[in-house]
């Protein structure tokens, strides 16, 4: 088992100076700490060594032809913009009219259903995939994770 | 074997700033040197936090594609790598949420003789003194499955990366005091978990 410091030093103050990220005069309070006290000087040297063996684990690194190429990318995000938006604004534009002409016009409860059918059935089923994400994302295991 | 050089971006004539004000202005030769300049610091950084090099190298891949796509929103004055890295971190983030569990793949797996499939090994070395150092190294790697996520990321960048405080805390969009805290706790975690090899290696 690891020796524990008995005088209650703060351990996070050593991990920083490890690093050293430690402003002047914290990294003098640890490093007198360091001299006195022999638990806290083996915690120093135990992280030492993990983040030697850290650093000196080399990965293999892929070779250049297992890159695949990378796609030429152009400006386009105009374009592309106002691609997005004349085509919703289409889409909302003959589908209200559309359905006000239909709803005016027809009479036959099958027409409705045949017309209306798949639409209807295709806004369902986005309403449910919609409910499930909502639902998941209440139990998100990564919730906590900033981003 | 050759071992590969640590991740730090090669240095070049044309500055960073120049290559990603060209990049964004839809040059195709700009964009290479830049992917080729990152993409394997890219690559490693997915597969020390997922373990497997296949999806490390789609990650890479797609963190070098969404970086481009959304060159307009990145400050040219910043470096690359900190927003990089945020959108590989990002990117594992997402892939873990979409299959529901953690499932990292061990990054000390062996091949079918027995050699280590994700790790040079270092020949160079004094056989006798890195013997010790070599099992602490493969345990580790072994133990950066136990951790959490957060304690594993941190660990990561500070440790395998040897990113700075001030840009684990850009990375990881945390405030530079939590990085000291969060740090240490991993560090604690991986010392228990390692104790016997530390011992070991003390003697």
């Amino acid at each position: 088992m690891a020796q524990k410091c008995k005088c209650d030093f703060d351990e996070e103050l050593i991990s920083g100076y490890l690093d050293g990220a430690l402003p002047q005069m914290q990294a003098q309070k640890v490093r007198l700490r360091l001299e006195d006290c022999s638990a806290c000087r083996n915690l120093f040297n135990e992280l030492s060594a993990l983040r030697e063996a850290a650093q000196t684990t080399r990965f293999v690194p892929p070779a250049d032809d297992e890159w695949p190429e990378l796609p030429k990318t152009r400006p386009s995000r105009f374009s592309r913009s106002l691609g997005w938006v004349v085509m919703i604004a289409w889409l909302m534009v003959v589908s209200v009219f559309a359905l006000w002409r239909f709803l005016t016009s027809a009479g036959d409860p099958l027409e409705v259903f045949l017309v209306l059918g798949l639409p209807g059935s295709i806004l369902l089923l986005f309403l449910s995939v919609l409910s499930d994400r909502l639902r998941e994302l209440k139990t998100d295991r990564y919730r906590g994770v900033h981003r | 074997m050759i071992l590969a050089e640590p991740t730090a971006p090669p240095a070049s004539h044309e500055s960073e700033f120049e290559l990603v004000s060209r990049a964004r202005l839809g040059d195709g030769d700009a964009q290479t040197e830049l992917a080729e300049r990152h993409r394997q610091a890219l690559f490693f950084l997915a597969l020390q936090l997922m373990g497997n090099r296949d999806d490390a190298m789609d990650v890479a891949q797609e963190a070098l594609l969404r970086f481009f796509n959304t060159l307009h929103r990145f400050d040219c004055r910043r470096p690359v790598r900190p927003w990089l890295f945020q959108i590989v971190r990002n990117r594992v983030v997402d892939l873990y949420r979409r299959r529901k569990v953690r499932r990292h793949d061990s990054l000390d797996e062996t091949d079918h003789e027995g050699n280590p499939q994700h790790v040079l090994v270092d020949e160079t070395v004094d056989p006798e003194r890195d013997a010790s150092q070599a099992q602490l190294r493969k345990r580790m790697l072994a133990a950066l499955d136990e951790l959490s996520h957060i304690q594993r990321e941190i660990l990561v960048l500070r440790d395998y990366q040897d990113l700075s405080y001030s840009e684990i805390a850009e990375t990881l969009n945390i405030p530079l005091g939590t990085v000291m805290s969060r740090l240490h706790g991993a560090r604690k975690r991986l010392r228990q978990t390692l104790q016997s090899d530390l011992q070991s290696l003390a003697h």
